[in-house]
């Protein structure tokens, strides 16, 4: 589930825990990387990519996302 | 589903006697998303004392946190469609009975000029390097009015400059409710979403400016979050001013619109405004059939379209663009990447290029907004961008008359005049604290980290969107929309039980409440208006003829003295 943070470029600068608008990116205090700790809360609006100064960031579809089967419940 | 009441990682059982922190200010704007911090600049320019409380941090925060790609003007260039004249025309026939031209001329046209030049000052310019506007058209409009421009960067420069012009900001603060004296607004509470720090902040005039109410209606792809607007965007604005006795208007209106199937992302006025043919599963364009005016008519017609084809098995529904020239594809492509900054990495991923394959599109979830893209819905506010209950304004998409980016900033603009005035006028003379107010906020904010409360929000937002889906959908009726009204009922006595471990999961369980408040309003004021009006937005199969001469106007919700909603009818006259 998105977003995807690749640990070896990632520094742990945190920019990405306060860019994300849904709370979902946490800083982990015991590893000093951020953690996606909502992923079902992700908006997939590309903030914490966008700025992200590592390019560390990389967003990953859920399958539903992906694969366009099913009939809407309306 | 895998919903649990565990607290996740790293998080000890959080403290419920946190110490309450008092704040005083001239201004209180809660929402830091376009409006509210454009509200915040004018605020500031006049010389008050701003503090602004997001959920989020306010450079990301909102329905634009990520960027956006079009922002809608008249321009003055001598072509007739070109005008303020033009656009008053066009907004009072396609929202006729929703829209009150008096209050558009004041919180939009007027302030059109400065909402340019404000994007010139932020240095996040709507005009291409050359200089040139690059302008498309759309949605029934008669003529481009949409700005395409690289929005990508404007929340970051918006939340900067108010930064730096001195205002103060609460992020990561979720307002509970406002609170009240004598009659007036005087200030409002809330909590921070990971500390769980309690707020209670003084102000002499409060906006709200909180977006649009999403998360009500099932999402087709079954992932809540995965919504065409903000998902942290859930009425909580409209549901604080209607427990404050405010008015709410326009709220019977379903909204829906049109997503590559999967991915409830925007892009459909690129989409349609660049050229692109919509076609079905037997290879036929069908939208002239049901629009003069085809693929550039309004979006609820362009809806409407979609669902009866689907019903009637002419699906899949696709998008083709093969046919647009190679400049014209580039620039859509790069237009839908600032309106939704991963949907090129979607398109990558599932292998799809616009120049060689098809889009399959389809009708978004629903979600509480305004008939069309120059009308809003929410709370009711006049020409000042004032509601009814004094020291209380709203502006851009939680208020009544807005609708989209321009009107997000030319109203924000324009509340901010507005409380910068009423904050004047108040002089040196601040509310006490209601203190009884305050405790019984608090405790009702903190309830759900009771350790006896254990039904996750996910499971209510989960029942809650299948009641509004089966009787609020796109096909109304009386029995059907009680119906939703009486699975409501059920629902609410398991609110109780609602219980989160963790503040982030607090924010949630109190975005869940305000979001049947909402509800509610919705169906008193859709079971009021006995016709149709704006296609799929409000179809009533027991009243499926739109009556002008009875309901030319908006239904209105207010609570009455138990609290319950109540509706009214205020008719609108039109030239």
């Amino acid at each position: 589930m998105p977003p995807v943070i690749n640990q070896e470029l990632c520094t742990g600068c945190g920019t990405c825990e306060d860019s994300c608008p849904l709370d979902v990116l946490y800083m982990d205090p015991e590893q000093d990387k951020p953690c996606v700790k909502y992923p079902e809360e992700c908006w997939h609006c590309g903030s914490c990519r966008q700025d992200c100064p590592e390019g560390a960031i990389e967003i990953r579809f859920p399958l539903r996302m992906m694969v366009s089967a099913g009939v809407a419940p309306y | 589903m895998g919903w649990s009441l565990r607290p996740a990682f790293g998080v000890n059982r959080p403290q419920q006697t946190m110490n309450a922190e008092y704040l005083e200010t001239d201004v209180l704007i809660i929402g830091g998303g376009v409006a509210g911090l454009n509200a915040a600049l004018t605020a500031r320019e006049a010389g008050r004392e701003v503090l602004i409380m997001d959920k989020a941090v306010i450079e990301r925060s909102g329905h634009a946190a990520g960027g956006i790609d079009h922002f809608a003007a008249y321009l003055e260039t001598g072509a007739e469609w070109d005008t303020r004249d033009a656009y008053l025309a066009f907004t009072g026939r396609s929202a006729r009975g929703a829209t009150d031209l008096s209050v558009v001329e004041k919180v939009y046209c007027d302030e059109l000029q400065a909402a340019i030049q404000r994007y010139e000052d932020l240095g996040c310019s709507l005009r291409r390097s050359d200089g040139s506007y690059f302008r498309t058209q759309s949605f029934g409009q008669p003529g481009p009015w949409w700005i395409n421009f690289n929005g990508k960067r404007m929340k970051p420069l918006l939340g900067r400059a108010v930064r730096t012009e001195g205002c103060r900001v609460l992020d990561r603060v979720s307002t509970a409710d406002l609170l009240l004296h004598d009659g007036q607004v005087c200030g409002a509470a809330g909590f921070h979403i990971r500390e769980g720090t309690f707020f209670v902040v003084r102000a002499k005039a409060v906006l709200l400016a909180t977006g649009g109410t999403n998360r009500i209606y099932q999402n087709p792809t079954g992932l809540s979050f995965n919504c065409w607007m903000c998902p942290a965007n859930t009425g909580d604005g409209e549901a604080m001013a209607f427990r404050a006795g405010a008015r709410l208007a326009n709220v019977e209106y379903l909204r829906m619109t049109v997503v590559p199937k999967g991915f409830s992302a925007p892009g459909l006025n690129a989409l349609v405004g660049m050229g692109g043919k919509l076609i079905n599963g037997m290879g036929q364009e069908f939208m002239e059939r049901y629009d003069p005016m085809g693929i550039k008519g309004a979006r609820h017609k362009l809806a409407h379209a979609i669902l009866t084809e689907l019903k009637a098995h002419r699906g899949p529904i696709r998008v083709d663009c093969r046919h647009l020239a190679p400049d014209a594809l580039r620039h859509l492509v790069t237009t839908l990447s600032y309106d939704k900054d991963t949907l090129p990495r979607y398109f990558q991923q599932k292998g799809i290029d616009l120049s060689r394959d098809l889009l399959e599109v389809a009708t978004s979830e629903g979600m509480q907004g305004g008939p069309n893209e120059v009308c809003g819905s929410g709370i009711k506010i006049d020409r000042d961008c004032a509601t009814n209950v004094p020291g209380l304004f709203a502006a851009g998409n939680s208020a009544d008359q807005c609708r989209s980016l321009h009107m997000a900033v030319t109203s924000g603009i324009h509340a901010g005049r507005a409380l910068a005035a009423y904050a004047a006028r108040m002089g040196q003379s601040v509310s006490p604290v209601p203190e009884p107010q305050v405790k019984a906020i608090r405790e009702r904010v903190f309830a759900p980290m009771q350790e006896s409360r254990t039904v996750p929000w996910q499971e209510f937002e989960d029942v809650l969107q299948r009641a509004l889906t089966e009787g609020m959908g796109p096909a109304r009726s009386e029995w059907g929309m009680k119906n939703a009204w009486q699975n409501l009922d059920l629902l609410d006595q398991w609110k109780d039980q609602v219980g989160a471990r963790t503040y982030h999961d607090l924010c949630r369980s109190q975005e869940v409440y305000n979001m049947i408040t909402v509800a509610r309003c919705m169906i008193t004021a859709a079971l009021h208006r006995k016709e149709s009006r704006f296609g799929q937005c409000h179809y009533r199969l027991d009243f499926p003829e739109t009556d002008d001469r009875n309901w030319l106007g908006q239904v209105t919700v207010m609570k009455d003295p138990e609290g319950r909603a109540f509706p009214s009818f205020l008719p609108i006259q039109y030239a």
